[in-house]
């Protein structure tokens, strides 16, 4: 059965037998594979709690010896401190990081399977659109993509990556000026094909009130307008601006505005946005939670909470479509 | 003196802002006018070719297809900016018997399995959306003009240099609020 051909409903309710017959065979080796990784991973912490005190100790009499020679000694024994500290986390956290890869890369195209033609890729951000031509992320410097997949559901091309992006700002430690990088956006990027065709741009950001003025300045909405619709309810719950008052309204009908509400209401997510852009919709989720986690280093594989919600999270984008009505070419 | 002259300048500054807000909402008003337009234009050259493609098929529906025809003629005629109450009336006349026209399309399945005019449909659906989108933007253009115009100050200062609102809403008729199915053609 094709998975453009199934709702919703008879999704979740086929999954079951798919799990009892293809996933859990190969989650019984990959429980192995946990195991070892998280023999590694004790070790490694074992290791560190063992290293911590005996640097330590060393580094203090390091500092004390120095200090006796130079004044400005307690800036170098900061820096061993923090490069210290960098270095365990980066120790025990490589099990870890090892593991989520080699699990991920197994599980995630054998959930996918079950849709039919979908491709997973581990660590790679949607590249067929510039997504500074969205708008939809403000200003950013670093870009990381963790969960993508691409396929067709409903005869409607979707492409979905779990996305971070940030910023380098100057912040100040210990009256000490230094960059860091700050997270700008999290969350799941869903880049849709429209019903519709249309050659302008219209963008629905969030209505963050009196904020609006610094997000309408980090997205550079330049060439846009502000478009103020006849709903009361999806204005106060977004701003639109679009490069042409006509086409908005043309994508924006009333019907498609109540299912963007539905959407937003649908979605537990910090912020719902959309860009509708080269007869494309791109939809940015917003939040904090880490998706598509279907395996833990600390859980056993053979639990299949994890595989069901990375599952019911695959199956709730998918679900856009259906709410947006973009399967069908009703023109509403 | 000095507080008289700077009374006299921000009053001076609030006139000038209110006089230009006016002035945008009219052509604004009158842009999203022709917005309208130039898409019952589009629809005006799309009846000929469908009613055509349809005279095959729907021999049925005869009355109805010289309706339209004849109803796409008079709404022709009339000039959007002489009398725009009388095209708004005409156009959603023209509507309703397009709707009853898409209605009647469902009886007829060798012409919906015709992938021309399928196209030539899915065109149709295509303009009365871009109508609908143009009609609703010309609506929240009139509300603006009709605001500027009623509520003081602005209503003063419209007074002052005569601009009134001369412009309809575009109102649906009541027949054609009633949605229609149009994915039922294309099943």
């Amino acid at each position: 059965m094709q998975s453009e051909n199934r709702n919703i409903d008879e999704l979740k309710s086929g999954f079951e037998t798919f799990y009892q017959s293809r996933i859990l065979p190969i989650m019984q080796d990959m429980e192995k594979v946990r195991q070892k990784y998280l023999r590694y991973f004790i070790l490694a912490c074992c290791l560190a709690i063992v290293a911590i005190p005996l640097l330590m100790c060393g580094i203090f009499y390091f500092q004390l010896g120095a200090s006796i020679a130079e004044q400005n000694s307690s800036s170098f024994a900061d820096s061993a401190i923090y490069g210290l500290v960098v270095l365990i986390i980066t120790i025990c956290a490589t099990p870890i990081a090892l593991y989520k890869k080699k699990s991920k890369s197994k599980i995630m195209p054998l959930i996918l399977q079950y849709f039919e033609g979908f491709n997973y890729q581990y660590k790679k951000t949607i590249s067929s659109v510039n997504i500074n031509d969205t708008r939809l992320i403000g200003f950013y410097d670093g870009r990381e993509g963790d969960d993508y997949f691409e396929g067709v559901y409903k005869n409607v091309p979707i492409k979905v990556s779990e996305e971070k992006f940030t910023q380098r700002k100057l912040v100040y430690r210990n009256n000490k000026p230094h960059y860091e990088n700050v997270e700008v956006f999290h969350g799941v990027l869903i880049l849709l094909d429209m019903n519709k065709n249309f050659s302008g741009q219209t963008v629905v950001l969030q209505d963050k009130g009196f904020l609006n003025v610094f997000s309408k300045v980090s997205r550079d909405l330049k060439g846009l307008s502000n478009v103020k619709l006849e709903d009361s309810v999806f204005e106060k719950e977004f701003e639109v601006f679009a490069s042409d008052q006509v086409e908005a309204r043309y994508l924006l009908t009333t019907a498609f505005m109540e299912r963007m509400l539905k959407l937003r209401a649908a979605y537990h997510a910090d912020s719902v946005e959309f860009s509708f852009l080269n007869n494309q919709l791109f939809i940015a989720l917003k939040t904090k939670e880490n998706m598509f986690e279907a395996t833990s280093i600390f859980k056993s594989c053979l639990d299949k909470k994890m595989v069901e919600e990375a599952f019911m999270q695959i199956v709730s984008i998918f679900a856009i479509i259906d709410i947006l009505s973009l399967d069908k070419r009703i023109g509403l | 003196m000095t507080a008289l002259w700077i009374t006299l300048a921000v009053v001076a500054g609030i006139f000038y802002l209110l006089y230009v807000s006016l002035i945008q909402k009219r052509n604004r008003l009158k842009e999203s006018a022709s917005g309208i337009d130039v898409q019952l234009k589009k629809r005006y050259d799309l009846i000929p070719n469908l009613m055509t493609m349809a005279a095959k098929y729907m021999e049925h529906e005869k009355s109805l297809m010289e309706e339209i025809t004849k109803l796409r003629s008079e709404a022709m005629k009339v000039d959007f900016n002489v009398d725009p109450s009388k095209k708004f009336e005409l156009d959603n006349l023209l509507s309703q018997r397009l709707n009853d026209f898409k209605l009647s399309a469902e009886n007829y399945p060798d012409m919906k399995s015709n992938q021309t005019m399928l196209n030539a449909m899915e065109s149709l659906n295509a303009v009365e959306e871009h109508i609908a989108a143009a009609r609703r933007f010309y609506n929240s253009n009139v509300t603006a003009l009709k605001n500027a115009v009623e509520i003081f100050p602005s209503s003063l200062i419209a007074k002052m240099i005569g601009i009134k609102l001369d412009m309809p809403y575009f109102e649906a008729e009541e027949a054609a609020k009633k949605s229609v199915n149009a994915a039922e053609f294309f099943k």
